[in-house]
Formats: C-alpha cells, sequence, structure tokens
C-alpha cells in the first residue's frame, strides 16, 4: 500500500514536469520538416528539438521566447493566419547555421508573408533558433 | 439537513449535466440544419458583415460631416472669413489661431481653402487632392484622398458660407489606411479593413479605386458616401463550409463549456461542504484529503475546458490576458500557459491555502487566546513532539519557497513582459495583473506556513501534559532542528533559488509568529482586514515577492545579453552575409527590374521608381531586420553608374561620400566577381570603407547585360564618427528589441572596431578586463563609469588569423554587452509598482473584512481607540503628502524635462545657424548661406537631423527617407506655423509624433535682409528621445524610490508615535477601570516627561484621595451600620421585655397577696404557669434574635467540607415533616446518586430548612397544597464545573409583587415573628460557597426559589 502510494505521490510530482521534456530527436533533413510544419500550421512540429530560447518576429511584433512559449506563440499565429502554402525560397547552410528564407501564404485570403529561418547547429544537430514572419509588402 | 442539502445539491447538479445534454443536442440540430443550408449560411454571413460594415462606414461620414456642420457655423471662423476681403493677413492669423487650438482624434486632419481653393489653415497631416473632383459643388460630398499608395483618408468637403456667400471650404480627413515602411512597436500598418475584419472575424479587403472593375457582386459592397459618390469597394470573403461549421459548433461549445463549469463550480462548492461535515476529526482528515486533490483536479477541468479562456479569444480588452505571447510557461502542465490563466491558478492557490487555513484553524485550536503567548504555551509543551513538528515546518517552509522561487522564476523568464521597464508608477495592465498573481502566490504561502505552524503547536503543546518547561537545551535543539534545512538550503541552492534563501527565512519567521501570536485566531481575523492589516500586509508581500521577481528579471537579462552576444559577435554574424545575398537574389529574380532599369538608364522612368522598387526589396528581405548594421541596396547601369538606391544609412552621409564608397565597393566587387567567372551572386566580406579594420559585407549580381545590383551591410560604429544616429523607430522588429536597452562593441587586439548603443565609450578595452579574460573567457562586472554604474558582460576568444582573407582579423576578440546597472532608487520604484498590485490585491480583502465586521457587529464601531485615530490621522496625512509630493514631483519633472529639450533643441538650431554664419561671406544673411549649402552636408557636420521649410512647404530634408516613407509630413506643423509666421517668434517647439512614438521638434526662423522670414529649419529630438525618456523615467524612478522611502518612514513614525502617545493613555484608562470596579490599591508608574505624566501623577494624587475618601467613608457606613444595629437589636430586645416585665409585675402582685385560699393558690398557679411560659417564649424569641443577628454578623464562619446535597435535603425534609400542616405534603425529587459540594453542612441545611420553613408558612390555616424540593446536575460542557440546580416549590399564596424586590434584604419579614433574617443569610451563605438564589412567583399559585451551586467532582 506505502509503495503504491509513493508510487502514486512520484507519479504526481512529475506531471508538473512533463512538459518541459526536452525534445533531443532529430531529423537529417531538419529544413524540410519545419517546411512541412508550416505547411500543416503545426506549431509544436514547428519547434520541436528547437532552441531553448527561439527568436520569434510576427509581423513587426516580436520577442526572445522560451520553447514553450514559442509554440503557443505560433499557435496563435496559425489560427490567425491558417496557412495555404509555405514554400522555402533560399536557403544557405554553414558549419553553425543554417538560413533559410519562404514564402507564407494564408489560406483565408490568400495574403503572403516573408518568412525568415535560422537553425543552428548543436553538436552535429541542428535546432531551430529565429523564425521571422513580415508582411510582403510591394507596389 | 444532511439530506435536504444532498437532495438539493444533486437536484442543481442534474439539472447543469441535462443543460450540457441539450445543448450538445442543440449543436447536433443545428450543425446539420447549417449542412443542408450551406449556401444559405454563406449569404447570410456575407450579408450581415455588409450591414456591419455599412454601418461602421456611415458612422465614419456622419462624424467627420458633423464636425464639418460645428467648424462651419463657428461665429469666430466666419467672422475671420468674412474680414479676409479687407483684412488680408490680420484675419488669417485669427484663422490660424483658431486652427492651432483644434483637438482633433486621432487619424484625423482639418484643412481650410478660400474659394479659390488657396490653403488658409490647417491642422494634421497632409494628402494631396485632385482639385477637378472638389469644385464647384453647393452642399458637402464626400470624396477618397490617396497618396500614391500610402495613405489614404476618407474625406468630407464642407462648405463655409455666411449669408449664402462662399467664404471657404473645409476638408476634414481621417486616415482609412496608411501603410508603414517597417513593423514595430512604434510603427504599424493601418488600414480599416482589418478593423473590420477583427469585428467581423471574416477577411475583408478594401479597394478605393473609383473605376468601375467587374467584381462579385455577391461578395463585393460598394462603399458610397453620403452624397451618392462611389468611394471604393470591400470584398468579403465567405467563410468556407468547413469554417462555418467550426464557427457554429465552437459557439455551442462555449455554451456547454459554460454549463460545465457551472457544474465543476458547484462540485467545489459542495466539496467544500462536505469536507465541513466530517463528524469527528479522523474523518475531516480524510475529507480535506479527498477535497485538497479534487480541488486542484478542478483546476486542471477548468484548463481542459480553457475555461474562461475560450470566452476572450478574439475580444477586447480581456483577450490580451489570455495571450500566451506575453507570457506561456510549461511549468505545471497549463497552469501558467498565459498571464489569465496564472491569475486564475493563483486565485486557485489562495483559495485553497485559506481552506487549509480554515482546516487548521478547526482541527488543531491552540487554545481560547487566553494563554496564547508564548510563555503560555512554553508551559505544556511536549518536547520530542514539538522538535519533530518544527523540522517538519522548516522542511516545509523551504520547500514551498523554493517553489514560489521556482514559480516566480518560470512566470518572468518565460514571459515578454518587462517588469522592469521605465513605465508610470501604475504598472501597464498585464504586469498588474501578472503581480497580482504572484501577491497571491505569496498570501498563498504564508497562509499555508501559519496553517502548518498551527498544526505544529498543535501537536508539540498539549492541554494533558503539565510541567514540561522549555529549557536552554531544548530552546537550541528547537533552534537548531528550524534553522537546519535553512543552512542546507543556503549552502546547496538549487539552481537560481538563491534569493529564496532570506525570503523562507522571512516566512518561517511570519508564519510562526503570525501562529504563536495568535493574531489570526478566532475573532482577531478581522483585524488584517482593517486598512491597518492590508496596508502593512501589502508591503510585506511585496518585499517579500520582490528578490524573487529580481532574480527572474535578472536572469532573464543575463540570458538575452548572452544571446545579443551571441548575434552580434562577427564571427557568428554570417547571417549578414546570407541576408546579402537573399536580397541579391530576390532582387536579379524580381522581373520588372531589368526593364525598368533599361527604361530609367535610357531616361524614359524616373529614377524614383528604382529607389521605391530597392527600398521593398530591402524592407521584404531579412536585410531589414539588421539593427546594427548600415545596409543599402543600389542599381547600377553597365558603367557602374548608380541609378537607384536604398540606403538606411543614406541620410547620415552626404552625397558626394556615398556616390564615392558606392563606386569603391562596386569596382571591387566587380574585379572579384570577375575573377571568380560567376554568373550569380557573389558576397564577400571586405574591410570597411570608412575604417580599415571595419569589416563589411558586400555581393553584387549582374543583369545581364543592363546593370548591376550592389547590396551591403555594414557594421555601425557610433564612437568615432559625427553622423547621427540609428534611428531605432525604422528598424523592424526583430534584432532591433533583442538590443533594446543594451549597448555592444567589439573589440579586437583590445581596440575598438564595432559598437552599437551610447555606452561604449572608450575606443580601448580596459586592461584590467583584458587580463582577467585571459583566465577566465566570460565575465560578468559591475562597473561604474563617470559616476554611472552598469553591468557589463564579457565574452573573449581566440580567432585564428587568416592573411589570405581580405579581413582584418586579431588573435583576441572580445565582444562586450553593457546595460545600466540597478540603482537603489531603482530597486525602491520597482518595489513600490509592487506594492500597487499589492494593494490592489488588498482591496477585496479589505472589502471582504468591511462585510465580516459588519456582520459581527462591529461595524459601525462602537468605540474607537485613540491609538487607532492617531494612527489613521498619521496614515492619511503621510498619504496626503506622498501623494502631493508625487504629484508635484511628476509635474516638475515633466516639466524640467520639457525644458531641458526646448534647451537642447535652442542650443542645436543656435549652432546650426552658427555654422552657416561661419561659412558666410562679408554681409551675406544665414538664409543665403544656407541657399549654397546642401542640406545633408550641413547635417552630417552638425550631427542633427535637419528639415528646411519654406513657408509651410516642406523643401528639403536630411532624413528624406521619413519624408518618401509618409512618416514625416511634407507641411509645417500648424503649432510651429501659428508661432514664427503669425506670432513672429524665432523659435518654437511641438510635440509630434511617429505611429505611437512622440518626439518634440524645434523650429527656427531664418530672417531675410527686410527681417521677414524666410526659411525655418527645424530640428527633431528623434534620435535623442529614448535618451530623453531615459533621463525622464530614471528621475521618476528617483522620485518615487525616496517616495516610497518616505511612505515606510511616516508609516513607522506614526506607529511609534501612536503607540507612544496611546500606552499612556491606555494606562490611564486600565487605572480608571480599575477605580471604577474598586481596586484602588495600585498608583500608575509615571514614566513620561510630558502632560500625559503629569495627568498620571495626578491621576495618583485623586486615586489616594479617593483612598483616603473611601476609608473615610467606610469607617462612617461601619458607624452607621453599627448604630443601626444597635437601634435594631434595641428595637427587637424591647418587644419581648413589655410582656415579660407585665408577666412579673402581675406575678409580683399576685404573689404579694400570699394569703392566698384555695382557689387563689389554684388561680395563681396557672398564673404562674402561663407567666413563665410567656417568659420563657419570649426568652427564647430574645435569643433567636440574638443568634439570627450574630449569624448574620459573623459570615462566614462554618467549616467548609464535602457534603453531599441530596443527603442534608433529605435530612431537613425529615426535620420540617413535623411543622407541615395537615393537608400540606412535603415531597422530594431529587437526582439519583450524590451531588457533593464543598459547603458547610449546618449552613446548608439552615437554607433548606428556611426555604422549607416560609414554604409551608405560605399556606393559610386548612390549605392543602405541595412542597417539593428538588435536585439535579447541570452539564457545564466543558467550561468549568457541572452545577447543583435546586428548587424549594410551593403551591402557596405566593409573593406579592411589592414584597419581591425586598426580599432578599436583611430585616424584611412579612411575618409578625423572626428577624427577617433567613433569606439574606441564605443569600450570603450561597455567594460564600459560589452559588446563588432567586425565586419566580406567580401571586395565588405558588412560588419557586432556586439555588445554582458548583458541584465538586
Amino acid at each position: 500500500m506505502t509503495v503504491r502510494r509513493i508510487t502514486l505521490l512520484f507519479c504526481l510530482l512529475l506531471l508538473p514536469g512533463l512538459g518541459q521534456q526536452r525534445a533531443s530527436a532529430q531529423n537529417p533533413s531538419e529544413l524540410e520538416r519545419i517546411q512541412n510544419a508550416m505547411t500543416a500550421g503545426d506549431a509544436r512540429g514547428v519547434l520541436f528539438g528547437a532552441e531553448d530560447r527561439v527568436d520569434i518576429v510576427l509581423l513587426g511584433q516580436g520577442r526572445l521566447y522560451n520553447r514553450a512559449q514559442a509554440i503557443f506563440v505560433m499557435k496563435g499565429f496559425f489560427r490567425s493566419y491558417p496557412p495555404q502554402s509555405f514554400k522555402i525560397r533560399n536557403e544557405e547552410q554553414e558549419a553553425a547555421n543554417w538560413f533559410a528564407t519562404g514564402q507564407y501564404t494564408n489560406k483565408y485570403d490568400g495574403r503572403k508573408f516573408s518568412v525568415f529561418l535560422r537553425l543552428r547547429r548543436r553538436s552535429s544537430n541542428w535546432h531551430l533558433a529565429a523564425i521571422r514572419v513580415s508582411n510582403v509588402t510591394g507596389r | 439537513m444532511q439530506s435536504f442539502l444532498s437532495t438539493r445539491f444533486g437536484g442543481m447538479a442534474g439539472l447543469l449535466v441535462l443543460a450540457i445534454g441539450l445543448t450538445w443536442g442543440a449543436q447536433f440540430l443545428r450543425v446539420e440544419n447549417v449542412k443542408r443550408t450551406i449556401a444559405d449560411q454563406e449569404d447570410a454571413v456575407v450579408t450581415a458583415a455588409f450591414d456591419r460594415i455599412t454601418a461602421a462606414f456611415t458612422e465614419m461620414q456622419e462624424a467627420l460631416l458633423e464636425y464639418g456642420n460645428v467648424l462651419s457655423v463657428d461665429p469666430a471662423l466666419t467672422e475671420a472669413l468674412g474680414r479676409r476681403d479687407l483684412a488680408g493677413e490680420k484675419a488669417d492669423v485669427e484663422i490660424v489661431r483658431i486652427f492651432s487650438e483644434l483637438q482633433l482624434p486621432d487619424r484625423w486632419s482639418v484643412e481650410l481653402y478660400d474659394p479659390a481653393y488657396r490653403l488658409v489653415a490647417w491642422n494634421g497631416f497632409s494628402l494631396p487632392f485632385d482639385r477637378g473632383d472638389i469644385g464647384g459643388f453647393d452642399h458637402p460630398k464626400t470624396a477618397i484622398a490617396e497618396d500614391a499608395d500610402w495613405r489614404h483618408a476618407l474625406t468630407v468637403w464642407h462648405p463655409v458660407r455666411q449669408d449664402g456667400r462662399l467664404l471657404g471650404v473645409l476638408r476634414i480627413m481621417q486616415l482609412i489606411q496608411a501603410r508603414s515602411p517597417v513593423q514595430n512597436e512604434f510603427l504599424k500598418d493601418y488600414r480599416i479593413d482589418h478593423v473590420w475584419q477583427r469585428g467581423i472575424r471574416l477577411p475583408v479587403r478594401t479597394q478605393f479605386e473609383t473605376a468601375a472593375t467587374a467584381l462579385d457582386s455577391t461578395r463585393t459592397l460598394v462603399l458610397t458616401g453620403f452624397d451618392g459618390a462611389l468611394l471604393g469597394r470591400v470584398i468579403v470573403e465567405p467563410p468556407s463550409a468547413e469554417h462555418i461549421i467550426t464557427l457554429n459548433m465552437r459557439r455551442f461549445e462555449d455554451v456547454m463549456a459554460f454549463w460545465a463549469s457551472l457544474l465543476l463550480l458547484w462540485t467545489l462548492a459542495g466539496l467544500w461542504l462536505w469536507q465541513r461535515g466530517a463528524a469527528y476529526r479522523e474523518q475531516a482528515r480524510v475529507r480535506f484529503g479527498i477535497a485538497a486533490v479534487l480541488w486542484w483536479v478542478g483546476r486542471y477541468a477548468f484548463l481542459w475546458l480553457d475555461v474562461p479562456a475560450r470566452w476572450q479569444q478574439g475580444k477586447a480588452p480581456l483577450n490580451v490576458l489570455f495571450d500566451p505571447t506575453h507570457m506561456a510557461s510549461t511549468l505545471g502542465a497549463g497552469l501558467m500557459r498565459s498571464p489569465g490563466d496564472f491569475l486564475v491558478t493563483a486565485l486557485f492557490t489562495v483559495l485553497f491555502a485559506l481552506a487549509v487555513f480554515e482546516f487548521a484553524k478547526r482541527q488543531y485550536p491552540v487554545g481560547d487566546g487566553s494563554e496564547s503567548g508564548l510563555r503560555g504555551l512554553l508551559e505544556r509543551i511536549a518536547p520530542i513532539r514539538l522538535l519533530a513538528g518544527l523540522a517538519v515546518l522548516s522542511t516545509f517552509t523551504v520547500g514551498l519557497t523554493m517553489l514560489l522561487a521556482m514559480v516566480t522564476h518560470h512566470a518572468v523568464v518565460d514571459s515578454t513582459l518587462d517588469f522592469f521597464g521605465r513605465d508610470p508608477l501604475i504598472p501597464l495592465p498585464l504586469i498588474l495583473v501578472f503581480s497580482c498573481g504572484l501577491i497571491l502566490l505569496a498570501l498563498s504561502v504564508i497562509l499555508l506556513i501559519v496553517s502548518m505552524a498551527w498544526m505544529v503547536i498543535g501537536v508539540g503543546v498539549t492541554h494533558t501534559r503539565p510541567g514540561h518547561r522549555l529549557s536552554w537545551g531544548i530552546g537550541l535543539a528547537a533552534t537548531g532542528v528550524v534553522m537546519a534545512p535553512l543552512l542546507a538550503f543556503s549552502y546547496f541552492p538549487p539552481e537560481r533559488t538563491l534569493a529564496a534563501w532570506p525570503v523562507a527565512l522571512l516566512l518561517l519567521c511570519l508564519g510562526i509568529g503570525i501562529a504563536v501570536g495568535g493574531h489570526l485566531r478566532p475573532g482577531r481575523e478581522y483585524g488584517w482586514l482593517t486598512l491597518r492589516g492590508v496596508l502593512p500586509a501589502a508591503f510585506v508581500l511585496s518585499v517579500l515577492v520582490y528578490p524573487l521577481l529580481y532574480e527572474g528579471m535578472e536572469d532573464r537579462r543575463r540570458q538575452r545579453m548572452e544571446y545579443a552576444s551571441t548575434a552580434f559577435d562577427p564571427g557568428h554574424d554570417t547571417h549578414v552575409s546570407f541576408a546579402v545575398r537573399d536580397v541579391l537574389t530576390m532582387a536579379s529574380e524580381t522581373p520588372e527590374l531589368k526593364p525598368l532599369l533599361t527604361r530609367v538608364s535610357r531616361s524614359q522612368d524616373p529614377a524614383a521608381l528604382l529607389d521605391f522598387l530597392a527600398a521593398d526589396l530591402v524592407r521584404n528581405s531579412m536585410l531589414s531586420s539588421l539593427a546594427a548594421y548600415d545596409v543599402s541596396l543600389v542599381f547600377l547601369d553597365s558603367d557602374g553608374v548608380a541609378l537607384g538606391r536604398f540606403d538606411a544609412e543614406g541620410e547620415t552621409l552626404d552625397q558626394n561620400s556615398r556616390e564615392r564608397f558606392t563606386a569603391q565597393s562596386f569596382h571591387l566587387l566587380r574585379r572579384m566577381y570577375e575573377d571568380a567567372d560567376e554568373r550569380a551572386v557573389l558576397v564577400a566580406p571586405l574591410t570597411g570603407r570608412r575604417k580599415p579594420n571595419r569589416i563589411q559585407y558586400a555581393g553584387i549580381a549582374l543583369i545581364d547585360t543592363v546593370g548591376w545590383i550592389l547590396a551591403s551591410a555594414e557594421p555601425r560604429l557610433l564612437l568615432e564618427e559625427a553622423n547621427t544616429p540609428l534611428l531605432r523607430i525604422l528598424v523592424s522588429s526583430g534584432n532591433s528589441s533583442l538590443f533594446e536597452n543594451l549597448s555592444l562593441a567589439v573589440f579586437e587586439e583590445r581596440l575598438l572596431v564595432r559598437s552599437f548603443g551610447r555606452r561604449f565609450g572608450r575606443y580601448r578595452l580596459d586592461e584590467v578586463v583584458a587580463d582577467d579574460l585571459t583566465v577566465n573567457p566570460v565575465q560578468w562586472r559591475a562597473e561604474e563609469i563617470k559616476g554611472r554604474r552598469y553591468q557589463t558582460y564579457y565574452r573573449g576568444e581566440q580567432v585564428a588569423t587568416a592573411a589570405s582573407q581580405p579581413v582584418v582579423t586579431g588573435t583576441q576578440r572580445v565582444v562586450a554587452v553593457r546595460t545600466s546597472a540597478t540603482s537603489t532608487f531603482d530597486h525602491l520604484f520597482y518595489l513600490l509598482r509592487l506594492t500597487v498590485a499589492g494593494l490592489l490585491v488588498g482591496i477585496p480583502f479589505y472589502g471582504t473584512g468591511l462585510f465580516l465586521r459588519w456582520r459581527a457587529g462591529l461595524l459601525p464601531a462602537p468605540r474607537v481607540q485613540f491609538r487607532d485615530k492617531v494612527l489613521n490621522a498619521f496614515l492619511l496625512v503621510g498619504i496626503f503628502a506622498v501623494m502631493t509630493v508625487g504629484f508635484a514631483g511628476i509635474q516638475v519633472v515633466t516639466e524640467e524635462n520639457d525644458r531641458a529639450i526646448q534647451s537642447w533643441l535652442r542650443q542645436h538650431l543656435q549652432r546650426v545657424e552658427d555654422a552657416l554664419s561661419l561659412d558666410a561671406k562679408e554681409n551675406e544673411m544665414t538664409y543665403s548661406v544656407l541657399e549654397r549649402t546642401r542640406l545633408d552636408s550641413l547635417a552630417a557636420r552638425t550631427g542633427l537631423d535637419l528639415n528646411l521649410y519654406r513657408g509651410e512647404e516642406l523643401l528639403e530634408t536630411s532624413r528624406a527617407q521619413l519624408v518618401n516613407e509618409r512618416l514625416v509630413d511634407r507641411r509645417l506643423p500648424i503649432q510651429a506655423h501659428a508661432t514664427l509666421n503669425v506670432d513672429a517668434y524665432k523659435f518654437a517647439f511641438v510635440e509630434e509624433k511617429l505611429g505611437t512614438f512622440f518626439y518634440t521638434a524645434g523650429y527656427w526662423t531664418l530672417f531675410d535682409e527686410q527681417g521677414e522670414p524666410r526659411y525655418v529649419l527645424s530640428v527633431p529630438t528623434i534620435p535623442e528621445q529614448e535618451r530623453i525618456e531615459e533621463e525622464r523615467s530614471r528621475t521618476l524612478a528617483y522620485l518615487f524610490g525616496a517616495l516610497l522611502a518616505l511612505v515606510l518612514l511616516v508609516m513607522a513614525t506614526a506607529s511609534l508615535l501612536a503607540n507612544a502617545l496611546a500606552r499612556p493613555i491606555a494606562r490611564l484608562r486600565l487605572g480608571l477601570q480599575a477605580v471604577a470596579q474598586g481596586h484602588f490599591a495600585r498608583p500608575l508608574p509615571v514614566r513620561t516627561r510630558d502632560e500625559i505624566g503629569e495627568l498620571v501623577e495626578t491621576f495618583n494624587d485623586m486615586q489616594a484621595q479617593l483612598v483616603e475618601s473611601r476609608r473615610q467613608l467606610t469607617q462612617q457606613e461601619r458607624n452607621l451600620a453599627w448604630r443601626e444595629m444597635a437601634r435594631q437589636v434595641a428595637h427587637e430586645i424591647k418587644n419581648p421585655l413589655t410582656p415579660m416585665k407585665l408577666s412579673l409585675q402581675h406575678l409580683r402582685r399576685a404573689f404579694t397577696t400570699a394569703d392566698m385560699s384555695q382557689d387563689e393558690q389554684g388561680r395563681f398557679k396557672r398564673l404562674f404557669d402561663r407567666i413563665t411560659v410567656t417568659l420563657v417564649d419570649q426568652i427564647d424569641s430574645l435569643a433567636h434574635i440574638a443568634n439570627e443577628f450574630a449569624a448574620f454578623a459573623r459570615m462566614p464562619t462554618g467549616t467548609v467540607e464535602r457534603v453531599d446535597c441530596n443527603e442534608v435535603i433529605r435530612e431537613a425534609v425529615s426535620l420540617m415533616q413535623e411543622e407541615a400542616a395537615a393537608g400540606v405534603e412535603i415531597s422530594c425529587n431529587l437526582e439519583a446518586g450524590s451531588l457533593v459540594l464543598e459547603a458547610d453542612r449546618e449552613d446548608l441545611r439552615r437554607i433548606y430548612i428556611n426555604l422549607i420553613k416560609n414554604a409551608l408558612e405560605a399556606f393559610e390555616e386548612g390549605d392543602e397544597g405541595t412542597v417539593t424540593i428538588t435536585t439535579r446536575r447541570e452539564s457545564s460542557d466543558g467550561q468549568g464545573s457541572d452545577i447543583l440546580h435546586s428548587t424549594v416549590a410551593d403551591t402557596g399564596r405566593g409573593i406579592q409583587p411589592e414584597l419581591q424586590e425586598n426580599i432578599f434584604e436583611p430585616n424584611f419579614s412579612t411575618k409578625t415573628s423572626g428577624a427577617g433574617l433567613g433569606l439574606a443569610i441564605a443569600r450570603r451563605s450561597l455567594e460564600g460557597i459560589g452559588g446563588e438564589i432567586g425565586f419566580e412567583t406567580e401571586p395565588g399559585r405558588g412560588t419557586s426559589f432556586w439555588l445554582r451551586v458548583p458541584v465538586t467532582e
């Protein structure tokens, strides 16, 4: 009985920390995975395996968010502007950084956004470090 | 009752479940219906959207029209316009004054034209108009004013007439679309369709072209003016079928969530009642444990339901509360996923803590409060249990504090709220909400610790083990077990919880202090819910929370500084080369570039088109987010001649320098491009064009044979150049927010090679720092430079020299990030703001206290203590004084700030004119020098942004970008125009704004030879505004920090002074109360030398006099009593003496006639017998009287012993049975067993005999009746001894009302015999053994005497 109680207590203590577990899985084509997640409007997928703190700027509003907060922030963006498509336009990979720019199209009105992604390499794994979404302006 | 509650609870719960089910059913039916009629639904949604848009657009027009209606009939305006033909400019002066004083709503502008459409006066922004569109109207009309595609405004033209004559035309405009070149916290796009879109939640697009285009009429709404003019179209995109169904489902889900929330609340309330209804202690504990767990299950259920966040989405103003962009943490699995949820969790926590508090109070009562002092508790401790309990308490406190620290840390680090920003004293709403949450959590922790302390005291202090006194050994052991967890915590602190150690210590002291002090015991809680309780509590809670909050903020700041150092490090700025490559790729892939370049090179199109294209390309690329770089994009022809460009730094360089640098870069890159033999994009790091050791990233791309694209990004160095600084307002969010309030620098070989911000004033790295970095490459240093304190992060690294590259690198590179350190006044200011949140939390508690005190009958207070009055008066005066000083301080700081800004602007404008004067030829006016000087060159020389006006028109600017992008208007502000050109001042300053960024601009007139204004030079404070605001905020922080110290001082002084004043008065009051109760013995000690001391001395004198008077009075009373007693005794004794004397005289006469016959002898014999009997009776009577007086006088003389009252009653009844007349029955109804009293057996028997005798005498002769004696034991319910309740009741004639009052008085009797002392003696005897006596009577029905005496067992 005591053992069961302790087990139950242990499980309860673990409960608050569940959400903090860090994703460590890696995919070799990380940028492709992020592109797919962006296309699907999957905030958790976009931020999967991201850095602890991610620099996010959405339409002029942005900060350095922790990963959990970044998920909520991206969820809000996808809710407001559900994706129709997202295409990587340009990318460049270096030893420690992987940059990409792309175009995101809103499902509702076809509005286009310019997206910049930055991934950082840590111990041979790539982690998303920055997302910047801005309006495409033009004459 | 229980079953009734259960029934009611179950009934309500059932109803709610039914409501959920019904709503679900309704949802199902609705969705099915929607699916069947989806096309109609789409139309209905669009129609509803059209209605709302039409209403909103009409309202806008009506507002503009109404303004025009009012202004056009303004008497002053029409009168001035009417005089214009005669008075000319003099009339215009009056009109300009009227317009300069107009208060317009945001995004509004008003212009006044004369009948020839010449501008007379204005207020607000300017937009071009086509005169052909507006001419010849008699009534107000509407139009859309357009400024390229930058801005659109809804316009109402309104004629101003007088007596039918057209005097002028008003043009009232409201911006409905404004494009911002960048998006950041100050500048954002504004579109009326976005506003409408938020309201109707459908995609909306507006088109303001008036040309007829073929559009789907079912999706397009034509916008017309009130005059029927076609103004534009609105296209509403109907939602998809899936979206409509989702929206409908969502609506019903919201209702179901509402019912479910009510059910949850109802269940939680039921749980509360259920756990309170436990029959015994063990059951109560089990029930409380279950209820506690279910309480938190309830909280998670609310999270699962997404309540209340789900009802706020998209709706202002509460939706911001549940916006995770402000704060979101995974700690607690969603408990802190937004600021609103954090607040709800804090409310749940505080309610939980209050429940625990109530449970502890109920289950572990520490006593009735009379022995609540430490001494009382120490008398009754059980040492082992107490020590164990203290150890648990200490560990519990440490654990809770760590939890609080962890929650605070996560809440801070996982949020983007700037808790320590330079905001006003009242924090921003979200920060206030967050601070309130923290305060509530701290309050919960205190309540839990107090509850735990009670439990410890309840376990460790017993009621049944007296005699244990706390020895020194136990005291030391107690200290040890309390301190052990704290010391362990301090030596091995978990990460980021160092500040929690003193907080834990303080919490422990508070918890034990409150628990032991008994301040929260029953009946005393209200003291904490008064103003004097809430105010200090708010402050103490703020003090507790502040270190934890500060630690979190400090951690966040350090993280940001580290991150910024990485982003700024040249070794990590590969994103810059990517950004350059990206913009070059974008540009080369832009189809319209090649033909445009061709046409411009042939002068077929204006070069400005290329400038605009360049600006668009840069802004849509990541180049625009490089805050610390000067970026440029240039289009050149095949010979390298620049045809169009965008230069973010262009305004800071003069034209010649810019062209020279472009040519240098182009030729170098072109050579590299040709050498590389590439046909794509080339990007390379180059040495700086202005400084040889500065790296710039530049790239080039070829556009077939037409021309070239050149892009560059060069790090900005502020220190060595006199150019105007970066305008952060023109930088898109991103790196600018990352570097906000930070200064960054890169040193190579100890020399500054790159910097951002103004806090690095030295071009050489400090030697001590450099040496330290060789030992420890990461340094956090608190530095003081020229009287200012900073916190600086240094990170050093060794970089390899790459001689083959065209970059200059050193062996040691140091990246430094610096920010202002937090001063003591800053701490006080932030603490004050936290206290504001604490006070906000205190308001509901104070309100609850008011209600509880009113319910308990304490309000309105029947009596107010003097101390309270003094304290309240001091507090009121203190708060009023602080508020006055604060208000005055803000005014002074603001005015001084404005004055300083004006002075700054005046000096700088004077400097510009001085600079012009230096270049002037003999007798040449400065305006003339200006006409032959390039403004950007002048701006670069003076280090200022400059605008030049002629009349009201902007001629030239050194920040062309601001004007081109419509951030600065091309027209002189009306206020400056009124001051300079109308009031003829040389200098004017005007408050202006860019988006939401406020700044001040100074205007300076240059005169011509005739002394008339020729030009107006303008300098804005935009580059300096950040520094100015920081200075102002710092000054205010100092002011309010000092005010907080003053508040604390006032409160402490008030408390001390109130105590000092009230204590002697309280002592005096106690003395008076003692005197009132007859205690004269103790004089009050005199401890003060003031008037109160004199008062106490006077009181003591009076008390001494009273003692003497009382002694004399007692003596006098005693004498009188003796006299009365003598009189009574004499009276009583005299009565029997007369019959005795007569009897004796009669006997004597009989005896003197001794020669008696036989008959006489017989008669004498009978006489003798009768007389002697009478004499004996009278002597007995005298003896009885003497005995009674003796008994009354002697109290108490008996021997107190344990006496069984029932036994005594039986004896008395036995004795009195014979006295009972025939027909009167004496009966007993006595408690079974014995009833033992501590009393004198004889006295007790006499009492009962007297009472039975009185009862028997209550019957007339021949009457029938009963005398009943009863006894019974009354339980005391644990409040002292049990009580004997006894009655002696008769059914006799009763006692007449007029006699009842004196029944217990001595010498009162209704009988002819006896002294009337029986009942008086009975009462005195009973009082002597702690008892009491009384009676109930009803004339004609009988009397019942009752006795109540404590039972001894």
